[in-house]
This record gives structure tokens, C-alpha cells and sequence, in this order.
């Protein structure tokens, strides 16, 4: 994993035409400085010159792996959804939950703000980003290319950004930790599951690259910005 | 002077990346569109000092009954207990589960404000358009937004926990109103993140044009 750093680099030079797809030159989306891509043997991660923001990654070899992480990820994802997180024993008294079933719960405690914060990040937007993940990686092995709409992108980077299956991971081991004390608890097929599809979910950015795969795709056409 | 994208009449696709020419001159009625994904481009996040201080001030605002209205509301044999996010921390620390203590009072008291304060170190910096330390408060923008999630611990510790324990005769657990307090705070303040523009921190760096 090498990371690259290099002089600031001087500006573009002026064409006339409106975009310049094929220039080798990237602006940092933190600091805005204008930089020049390394050399495409480079690998890894590429860092900005200036304020060492994370720009992408170079994904060697095609989706392969991506496509490989991304489906396990989905049939993790199930698995965890229909199988119990966790259970618990006390003086003949057993309950257990799955993730559903805790948003049901505080549903009907009246707290639906809750459930629905909860439902939202542990459930929908991860599934949101699965899905959206295989689409992309669907659409790029078609021929003819079907046309991307530029939401698909926006949508991901906003779905990765809300699901918070680690921290669900971590919440829900805690809640086992402070319950131990109490009572007899158990660890579910669910939880597990979830442990898998945290760790799917941490090596899928590896794999595919946003930046990378809004270069391959095909975009809608668009009227021209003018500006 | 740095290149920067501003600088040079570029308008940089926040969506797929590519750089998108721009007239010198006034800016034309509403937003341009992206030349190869049709997305609006702006040169910076719009209003995003306002929005981002008025989810901030929110967020602030709901940090006190996040922390003064019980989030666990235990009823039991033993009678019931009401329990805040500190007294939770403090019950852990006191029945000798202190590594939990630890997490969750990091992940609930300390991280939110912690956020909070950075937050308004950054929008004071870049309203007085301070020049030095850029890249330090760079580089806070970026652990503010990778810690900001974690402060959702309690919710779904809260969750679980209020799930699980409903033991007819020995006792229930119910989530209580912090929770929607607290879960409002970690919402704001992650979309206060999200609203703040990082590239403001580097606009007055040399000499702005």
C-alpha cells in the first residue's frame, strides 16, 4: 500500500472545451487543490498533496472481487436478518430478538423516532448499499452499456455513509456484556452473521472504487451546464 | 498561490469527479450541471456555514435533555430505576464492568462533545478566515467525521437491551425519551459534518485570489 505525495503542480492548461475527460489532473474534494493523478502503475491508496485527504483507490484486476464480496455480503445480510442476534435466560424466562424484531420492540414502547433511526442504519441503508453495489457491478458487465443515472453514485456515497453495521456490532455486544451479569445470554446465528457482514462491508471500498466506477460508467445525457 | 480548482474557473463534479469548465464572469441563474453526469456542481457546498451552524446549534440545544432524561427505564421486584447516560456509566463503572464503562462513555458523552466543540472551532475558523493550521483542522474535519458514528452505540445498546429484558415478574426494560433526544443529537451532528465544506479551510491559505 503505497501512498502518493508529490510538489503542487501548476494549473491546467486552458482549452476550449467544456470538459476535459481524458486530462490527468484531479481536484482534492477537501481542499480543492488541483493535482496531478499518478502514474497508473501506482497502487493503493492515493492521498491529496496538500491536506492528505483520501481521494481513491487503485483497484487492480476487474470487479471480480468486488462482485465476489458484494454478493456474499447480500446472502450475509440475509442470514443475519432472519436469524436470532442474541437470547437470554432468566428464572425460566427466555428471549430472544432478531434486528426486525428490536425495531418492532421499540415501536411498540412508542418510540418509532427510534426504530426508525435504527431500522434506517442497521437495516436499509446497508441493504441499500448492497444492492446498489451489485447494480453497478451488474450494469458494467452488460453490452450495450445501459445509461447510469448520476443519483446511483449520490445514492451509494450517501448509503455508505449511514450504514452502521459495525456499530451495531458493537452495541449489540455491549448490551450482551452489561446483560451477563444478569442472566444466562447467548450469542445467535444472527449476530455472527453480522460480524460477517461487517467485515464484508470493510473490504467492499477495497474492491470498487467510486471514482473509478464513475469513469466506466455510462451517464444519461444531459443537457450541457452552461456556465 | 495554490491551484485550486475555484481558482482556476473549475467546477469540480461532487457526484463522478470530473472537472467542469466555468465562465469567468457573473454566475449564471441557478445551478450548472455536471457535462458528464448531469449532476449540479457548485464550486462549494451552498450556505453551508448557515446550514451547517444551524444543525450545530441544534444539536447543542437537544444535548441537554440527551442527557438529562433517563434512556433506560428499568422496572423490577425491586422497584423501578430510571437511568441518564451518566448514570449508566456510573452503574457500569460501580458494578466493577469498567471496560464497558469506558465505551460507552466515550462513545456517548465524550465523541458527541467533542464534536460539538470541534464543530465550532471549524465554523468560527473558516468564518474569520484563519490561515494558520490548516491542515491540523483538516485533519479534525476528518476525525470528526469518522468518529461520528460510533456515538450510536447507546442507541442500539438501548435497543438490545430494552428487547431482550422483558421478563414477565422479573423485570422489564424500556427505552426511555433520552434515547430520542440523544439519537436526534448523533443525526444533527453527523449531518451538520456532512453540511460543513473541508475546502473552506484552505480558501484564505496564501493569499486567497
Amino acid at each position: 500500500m503505497d501512498s502518493w505525495t508529490s510538489k503542487e503542480e501548476e494549473p491546467p492548461p486552458r482549452g476550449s472545451e467544456a470538459t476535459m475527460p481524458a486530462a490527468p489532473i484531479i481536484a482534492c474534494p477537501e481542499c480543492d487543490l488541483l493535482q496531478r493523478e499518478p502514474s497508473l502503475s501506482a497502487r493503493g491508496r492515493v492521498h491529496c498533496a496538500r491536506c492528505r485527504a483520501f481521494l481513491y483507490r487503485r483497484v487492480p484486476g476487474g470487479p471480480e472481487r468486488a462482485v465476489a464480496y458484494a454478493a456474499t455480503a447480500a446472502i450475509v445480510f440475509v442470514i443475519a436478518n432472519v436469524s436470532v442476534m442474541v437470547s437470554l435466560e432468566a428464572q425460566g424466562n427466555r428471549t430472544s430478538t432478531t434486528l426486525l424484531g428490536t425495531v418492532f420492540a421499540l415501536r411498540e414502547q412508542g418510540l418509532t423516532s427510534v426504530a426508525l433511526l435504527v431500522m434506517t442504519t442497521a437495516l436499509m441503508m446497508p441493504a441499500l448499499e448492497i444492492s446498489l453495489t451489485l447494480y453497478l457491478l451488474a450494469v458494467l458487465r452488460f453490452s450495450p452499456r445501459p445509461r447510469c443515472h448520476p443519483v446511483t453514485l449520490r445514492v451509494l456515497r450517501t448509503a455508505r455513509r449511514w450504514s452502521m453495521i459495525e456499530v451495531l456490532v458493537l452495541g449489540t455486544l455491549a448490551a450482551l456484556a452489561r446483560l451477563a451479569g444478569l442472566a444466562r445470554v447467548e450469542l445467535g446465528t444472527g449476530l455472527w452473521a453480522f460480524a460477517a457482514l461487517m467485515a464484508m462491508m470493510a473490504v467492499i471500498p477495497n474492491a470498487f472504487d467510486l471514482r473509478e466506477m464513475a469513469e466506466r460508467l455510462t451517464w444519461r445525457p444531459t443537457r450541457m451546464g452552461r456556465a | 498561490m495554490a491551484p485550486t480548482a475555484a481558482r482556476t474557473h473549475l467546477l469540480p463534479c461532487s457526484s463522478c469527479g470530473i472537472l467542469n469548465r466555468r465562465a469567468p464572469g457573473p454566475a449564471a441563474a441557478g445551478d450548472p450541471n455536471c457535462a458528464r453526469c448531469g449532476s449540479a456542481v457548485h464550486a462549494r457546498k451552498p450556505h453551508n456555514i448557515s446550514r451547517s451552524l444551524a444543525l450545530l446549534l441544534a444539536a447543542c440545544i437537544l444535548y441537554a435533555p440527551a442527557n438529562l432524561l433517563p434512556i433506560l427505564e428499568t422496572s423490577s421486584e425491586f422497584g423501578s430505576q430510571r437511568d441518564t447516560i451518566m448514570s449508566g456509566v456510573v452503574y457500569l463503572w460501580t458494578s466493577g464492568a469498567w471496560p464497558l464503562a469506558v465505551l460507552i462513555f466515550s462513545a456517548s458523552i465524550l465523541i458527541p462533545l467533542a464534536k460539538l466543540l470541534a464543530l465550532a472551532v471549524l465554523l468560527f475558523s473558516v468564518h474569520r478566515r484563519w490561515r494558520r493550521a490548516c491542515l491540523q483542522r483538516a485533519r479534525l474535519y476528518r476525525m470528526v467525521e469518522r468518529i461520528g458514528r460510533w456515538s450510536m452505540t447507546d442507541i442500539f445498546v438501548a435497543a438490545i437491551v430494552s428487547t431482550l429484558v422483558q421478563l414477565r415478574g422479573v423485570a422489564t426494560i424500556k427505552v426511555g425519551p433520552g434515547a430520542v433526544a440523544f439519537g436526534a443529537v448523533v443525526v444533527l451532528t453527523l449531518l451538520a459534518t456532512r453540511t460543513f465544506d473541508p475546502r473552506l479551510i484552505w480558501d484564505p491559505d496564501r493569499g486567497d485570489g
